[in-house]
């Protein structure tokens, strides 16, 4: 029975896309096999982010439609065995989701031994956003330190519980993570972003885990690669940190105090 | 001078609730494209009507409304309710529902829904295309100079009294023990609301009666939707963007005191004509 995880955000370009990919090569990094699915139809970027986009023949839409089967539009990862990337279309609409036809694709995998699904959600709260989240076991919220990306976030939280399967069939709720990206100390501490305490208390969700803002997340996704392969940055391991929680382990945060300046860099500026 | 309308100058809100497509089980991705259904909500003024007279409420429309009257073009469209409940069953036999809405359209106002009639009254105003709206909930009573210039006897006043009482007492508290996030709207029809976890900036909170907050209350807050001036908000947190009692409103733009700000705190409605909103912190 695979664990199916919706990355979602409400707000668009908080990093929903750059999270999923990192989440899905980090738990296939640990072993697990996994595929992450892009619900953004008709404006398709998850294959860049691999950097798959060459690869893709038959996308998401196709199987529901009935035009390839999973086999043949499964995309495997090149570094990782037990990763596989399910592109959307960029030519249809996302009226082209339909929720039997999502639900089959998800009980397929799972039947192919998938054990985690993870579901790069649109931005926004229409049908291909709705169609994400539907079935998800698990979210992962998605939220940048300013104030009208957690109210849209704060708004997912509440269709996660009212509209999703789980919620209409009055099953356990979705277990919801809050994950903060771009996050940058120095900046909270001059008061121009939110600070971790005024969005964790708007939305009182379990955090996850604190992504930097950082350089190297543009640099990795101009080179198609998952910004958690980026040896050696404050991403990749604010990323692997992120994982090891979701699969239950105890991780202090990291990167969320600013750097104190030395002597010598207050002395020369600071760059 | 016979006094016919109300006086109050600003419409309490009127909730008037459609189907909500979700709570009918459609799921999203089935919904029809031709069309769609959302509950809405119409600002609504009340008519209480005190005579039976058509003649005699025409001439006091004209005295205030009227071209040569003290505020004529005061109504513009306006959606109207006709409430019956000022006049005995008795009175209602002679009313012509016909030349009661030509009457009242004719000062610019829209009927659409009546209240609290008679049987017949109520059969007429519906075969004239009105909707029937609930029953208000108690109200305090009007103004003296308002009152009827004939009361009906003692007794009878009495018993209506207590019909309604009854009726008020009826409906349970709402409870709501999970987070109110933006978009999510509570509606306590009735009755009083009370939620026992935080409800969020761009969430709504609404009740006919009292709303408790047992959790900090950042979004809007309606009580005393039906017009229920007695009705008071209460929360643990008071950083409200909108609340509102009886349709006497406050918003965040004009900032709560610091004594009441984020802090426990209770609103109620206070002076001659229950018109002004009063905040004060919750003495523990």
């Amino acid at each position: 029975m695979s664990k199916i995880v919706v990355v979602t955000s409400g707000k668009g370009g908080v990093g929903k896309t750059t999270t999923s990919a990192s989440f899905a090569t980090g738990l296939a990094l640990r072993g697990h096999k996994t595929v992450v699915i892009d619900f953004d139809v008709g404006l398709r970027n998850l294959d860049l982010i691999m950097g798959c986009e060459r690869r893709v023949v038959y996308d998401f839409i196709n199987v529901i439609q009935g035009e390839a089967n999973l086999n043949q539009a499964l995309i495997k990862d090149k570094q990782c065995d037990n990763l596989f990337v399910l592109a959307a279309s960029q030519t249809r609409d996302k009226d082209a989701l339909s929720q039997d036809g999502v639900h089959k694709v998800l009980s397929d995998l799972s039947a192919m031994g998938f054990e985690y699904i993870v579901c790069d959600s649109p931005a926004g709260i229409e049908t291909g956003a709705l169609m994400a989240m539907h079935f998800a076991d698990e979210a992962l919220v998605v939220t940048n330190p300013e104030v009208s990306s957690v109210r849209d976030s704060d708004r997912i939280l509440g269709m996660l519980s009212s509209k999703t399967k789980r919620a209409i069939e009055g099953a356990d709720p979705i277990r919801e993570h809050l994950l903060i990206t771009r996050y940058n100390p120095a900046r909270v501490d001059q008061g121009q972003m939110l600070s971790l305490e005024d969005i964790q208390d708007i939305l009182r969700i379990k955090l996850i885990g604190v992504i930097p803002e950082s350089e190297s997340v543009l640099q990795a996704s101009n080179q198609g690669v998952p910004a958690v392969h980026m040896q050696g940055s404050d991403v990749a391991e604010a990323y692997k940190d992120v994982v090891a929680r979701f699969l239950g382990e105890d991780k202090p945060l990291r990167f969320i105090e600013a750097p104190k300046n030395g002597f010598f860099k207050r002395l020369f500026g600071a760059k | 001078m016979r006094g016919c309308y109300t006086s109050r100058p600003l419409p309490w809100f009127c909730f008037i609730p459609l189907m909500n497509v979700a709570a009918a089980g459609i799921l999203p991705g089935s919904v029809p494209v031709s069309f769609e259904i959302k509950s809405a909500q119409l600002p609504l003024v009340a008519l209480y009507l005190k005579t039976d007279q058509l003649d005699v409420l025409a001439k006091g429309l004209a005295d205030h409304f009227g071209a040569h009257g003290a505020s004529p073009d005061f109504f513009d469209q306006d959606a109207v309710v006709l409430d019956f409940s000022a006049l005995a069953t008795a009175d209602t036999a002679s009313l012509d529902m016909a030349a009661l809405l030509a009457l009242l359209r004719r000062y610019r106002l829209v009927p659409v829904a009546a209240r609290a009639g008679s049987a017949a009254l109520m059969q007429a105003a519906l075969a004239l295309g009105l909707a029937p709206a609930p029953e208000e909930a108690r109200r305090p009573p009007r103004r003296r100079e308002q009152a009827v210039p004939t009361p009906p006897p003692e007794i009878q006043v009495e018993v209506r009294e207590v019909l309604r009482e009854v009726e008020v007492a009826a409906p349970p508290a709402l409870v709501i023990t999970k987070p109110l996030r933006s978009g999510q709207k509570a509606y306590a029809r009735g009755g009083d609301l009370v939620v026992l976890a935080m409800v969020n900036q761009g969430a709504e909170v609404v009740a006919d009666g009292n709303i408790h907050v047992y959790a900090p209350l950042r979004g809007k807050a309606l009580a005393g939707a039906r017009g229920n001036t007695d009705a008071r908000i209460f929360a643990l947190c008071m950083e409200p963007e909108l609340v509102s009692i009886a349709g006497i409103y406050r918003t965040s733009e004009l900032p709560l005191p610091p004594n009441v700000l984020g802090r426990p705190a209770q609103i109620r409605l206070a002076g001659a004509d229950a018109d002004k909103l009063i905040i004060e912190p919750l003495q523990a």
